[in-house]
Order: C-alpha cells, then sequence, then structure tokens
C-alpha cells in the first residue's frame, strides 16, 4: 500500500522543501532513505505534473521540475473549494458546520453559555 | 385509432389542466409550506422523502401534462398513444398525422424540459466527481491517514493524549494543518474525512467522536448521492422559488440525518456528559470559532428557509438549529413518519396512475 501515493508525497516533499527547481538526479538524490533510479523519479514527477501541481521547466538540454505552489498555498487553495461549497455551485465536499449566519451565531453563544 | 373504447374516464384536456396544475402547486405553495414546517427537524428521513416525492411529481406532471396534449388523439392512455405514434413512425416512416401545431409545439416543450432536468443532473455529477478528484489528488499529497501523530495540542497533556487516542484509532481521517476548524468529507468511491488541525485542537475528544462519526454517517449512507439532484437542479433552475427551497431543506434535513447517526455511535463515559450534548457542544464550537465563514446578516444567510423563518432564533436546518434540535431530544413522531411516507407515495402515484389509466 506503501507504494505509489507515499512515494509522490516523498518526491512533491521534496521539492516543497527545496522552494526552488531541481533536476530529477537532484530529486533522486535528495530521497531520504531510498535508493531510487532517476526513471522512476521521472515518471512520479511526470504523474505530479499531470495533477497539477509540479511544473517542468526547460534549461538548455535539461529539465527542471518545481512545485506549482507551496505546502501552504495548495492548502489554502483546498480550505478555499471547501468553503465555496457554501454558496451556488454544485456542493462536491460536505461540511460539518455549513456557513453561518448571524442570529445562529448569537443563538450558539446562549446555548454554550447554558451549559 | 377512433374513439371507440374511452366511454369512461377523464377528457384529455382536464387530465393535462390537473397534471399541469399538481405541478405549479408541488413548486409553488406545497414547497414553501414545507420549507417552512417545523415537523421535519423530528423525522427528517421521511421529509426528505417528501422533498424527493415533490421534486418527482412536480417533474412527472409538468412533462406528463405536454406529452398528454401532445399524444392525445393517438390513443386513450399513454401506452397506447405511444405504441401508436410508435408504429408510424417505425413502420411507416411517417410522423403521426394527429400530432400537429400547438399539439407538436407542447410535446417538444415536454422532451425539451425531460431533457434539460437529466441533462442537468448529468452534468452536475460529471462535474462533481472531476472538481472531488482534484480535491482528494492535492489533499492526499498534504496528509497521510490519521496514524501519524495530531498536532501538538495546546490544552493539558491528558486530554492531548485521548485526542492523540481517537485519532491513532481513525484511519480513514486526514488531518490538515490549517488553523481553521473545519471538518468536511470528499465524498465518492475513494472517499476521506478531512480534518484540519485547527479543528482537532479546539475540540475535547469525545466531541471529536462525535464530529468523526457525523463524517462517517455522511459516508456510508452516500448522502452525497441524495443531494446530487437537489443540488444539481437548485444551479440551474434557481429562479424557480420551490426548486431552492427543496435543496436548502435537504441539505439540512441531511445534516440532521448524520447528526442523528452520530450520536447513536459515539461511545460515552457512563455518568459522563449525554451524547446528544457533546455533539451540539462540538457543533456550537467549531461554528463560533469561525471556521466556516460568517455571512453578513444583511444578507439571506445562504439558504432560503432560514430566511423564510424571519425574526426567529434561526432556520431549523441552520447549525443554530441542529444544535438546538439535539439539546430539546424530542422522541421521533412516528405516526407523522408513516403520514408523510404516504403522502410521498401518492405525489408519486398519482401522476403515473393518471397517464397509464389514460382519458376520454
Amino acid at each position: 500500500m506503501a507504494g505509489r501515493g507515499e512515494l509522490e508525497r516523498a518526491v512533491i516533499d521534496v521539492l516543497w522543501d527545496a522552494g526552488a527547481p531541481m533536476t530529477a538526479r537532484a530529486v533522486a538524490d535528495a530521497l531520504p532513505g531510498r535508493e531510487l533510479a532517476v526513471t522512476t523519479v521521472l515518471t512520479v514527477l511526470s504523474r505530479l505534473e499531470g495533477k497539477g501541481v509540479v511544473r517542468r521547466i526547460r534549461d538548455g538540454r535539461a529539465h527542471l521540475y518545481a512545485a506549482v505552489a507551496s505546502r501552504e498555498e495548495h492548502t489554502a487553495a483546498l480550505m478555499h473549494q471547501v468553503l465555496d461549497t457554501a454558496t451556488d455551485r454544485d456542493a462536491a465536499l460536505a461540511r460539518f458546520v455549513g456557513s453561518v449566519s448571524a442570529p445562529d451565531l448569537e443563538a450558539l453563544r446562549r446555548a454554550l453559555d447554558g451549559r | 385509432m377512433t374513439s371507440l373504447a374511452g366511454s369512461s374516464g377523464i377528457p384529455a384536456w382536464a387530465l393535462a389542466g390537473g397534471l399541469a396544475l399538481l405541478a405549479v402547486l408541488l413548486t409553488g405553495p406545497v414547497s414553501a409550506l414545507l420549507a417552512r414546517a417545523h415537523w421535519p427537524s423530528r423525522s427528517p428521513r421521511a421529509a426528505l422523502v417528501l422533498w424527493q416525492a415533490v421534486c418527482l411529481g412536480a417533474g412527472l406532471s409538468l412533462v406528463g401534462a405536454g406529452v398528454v396534449i401532445a399524444v392525445e388523439p393517438l390513443g386513450h392512455n399513454l401506452a397506447t398513444a405511444l405504441i401508436t405514434a410508435g408504429r408510424s413512425l417505425l413502420l411507416d416512416g411517417t410522423w403521426p398525422a394527429a400530432v400537429q401545431g400547438w399539439r407538436l409545439a407542447a410535446g417538444i416543450a415536454s422532451a425539451v424540459i425531460a431533457a434539460v432536468l437529466f441533462s442537468v443532473l448529468v452534468r452536475s455529477a460529471v462535474l462533481t466527481v472531476r472538481r472531488r478528484r482534484a480535491h482528494r489528488q492535492v489533499l492526499d499529497l498534504l496528509t497521510r491517514p490519521s496514524v501519524r501523530a495530531a498536532p501538538a495540542g495546546t490544552g493539558p497533556a491528558a486530554t492531548t493524549h485521548e485526542r492523540d487516542a481517537v485519532l491513532a484509532g481513525a484511519v480513514d481521517v486526514s488531518i490538515l494543518d490549517d488553523d481553521r476548524a473545519l471538518a468536511y468529507t470528499v465524498p465518492g468511491w475513494h472517499s476521506r474525512i478531512v480534518l484540519t488541525a485547527g479543528l482537532v485542537t479546539l475540540l475535547r475528544a469525545d466531541e471529536l467522536t462525535g464530529v468523526i462519526e457525523h463524517e462517517r454517517a455522511h459516508l456510508r449512507s452516500r448522502h452525497d448521492l441524495v443531494a446530487l439532484p437537489f443540488q444539481a437542479w437548485a444551479v440551474t433552475l434557481g429562479r424557480i422559488p420551490g426548486v431552492r427551497a427543496a435543496r436548502a431543506a435537504a441539505a439540512g434535513l441531511i445534516e440532521m440525518l448524520a447528526d442523528d447517526a452520530a450520536v447513536t455511535r459515539m461511545a460515552s463515559a457512563p455518568g459522563g456528559p449525554d451524547r446528544r450534548r457533546i455533539l451540539a457542544g462540538a457543533l456550537a464550537r467549531v461554528a463560533l470559532a469561525g471556521g466556516a465563514e460568517v455571512e453578513p446578516d444583511a444578507e439571506p444567510a445562504g439558504s432560503p428557509v432560514a430566511a423564510d423563518h424571519g425574526p426567529g432564533p434561526a432556520g431549523p436546518s441552520g447549525v443554530a438549529g441542529r444544535v438546538q434540535r439535539l439539546l430539546q431530544e424530542r422522541p421521533p413522531a412516528r405516526s407523522t413518519a408513516v403520514l408523510t411516507y404516504a403522502v410521498a407515495l401518492v405525489l408519486v402515484a398519482t401522476p403515473t396512475v393518471l397517464l397509464v389509466i389514460g382519458w376520454r
């Protein structure tokens, strides 16, 4: 089970921590505790590219890979998607607490105080 | 096809008119009344079924009315008329001569309405699946299953330890590193339950269990599939008041169902606080922590149902309504539920049976 997803996380973690474009070889070398072939890393990188989280930069004859956005930016984007479902778009995600109105807040404060 | 058979039955014009009237009543006053009613919070499952019946009944009646007008001269009920039309088209290769002019227009209108209702549903389903997949792909890169240690808590060591124990047992839960207090699910085949670090540090262990069980109930019962048609039609046909009311009401009822399921599954220490109170507390705290953005009170609070309630405490399906409902603990209204299921059946059966019996 610790195959594909785990590997993708390890590779993107390297790029996120580096914060700068890297070659596939540099990524392979930076992977902690693993001896991975560069071709394997390339496969993972292209999958990540397909998911839109990694972009490829041509640098002379080599290719450099960089994270499209930081961890924090991706987290913020996910949060935005979650909160966005309160509006009129088709809700793809289900939230524990939806949008809260002002009278709702007032009633909740009273309910909590009463405990 | 001449009128030999139908000596009894309803005149075709009355049937078509009746069906159209039923459709208008269901999308208008019936939806408005149902949205304002208070009993649904005591029988959320029955109320949800009734909303489904109202929508299905309205759609069937509206489409049926146009079809009756179009094919009336071809037979004395829907089956015979459509068979006649099909025979004429397929065997003779000619358009049935009786279906012309305004009859043809009514038929086309019916077909367009049916096609729109169906295609909107399909489009919404496809978009939803795509959006969920994109979300999940990034999510899986940012989180790992919650077997990893929970984020360091600020509370006393004991509560942090209890929370860690809850999360260590919940392998289906992912923790996202964000300060806001949010819990949500990504439904579907590869479903995910996501809690933010902010929510984990905000809640006690027993409250956390309540939130996780609430989300599990959504996934287990595929509430996303129940909500999908309501959402799909509300996005496209939101101008029709009944459609918006149905979406808002269905969303609230689904949350109540998940709340109830969570309460039955939560573990509770003997002598400790009641499970309903625990979940109510969790809801209130998450809402007050402002994990969800607060809407300015000038705006009609997202759901038209809540707005309809005027100056009352809040709509029954809003967060405050859910908290109140959990704290009140009224027994489920069984007789209301049975009656509701019966009404739902009648709503769907009426247009269907009328079309099968046919016209004079």
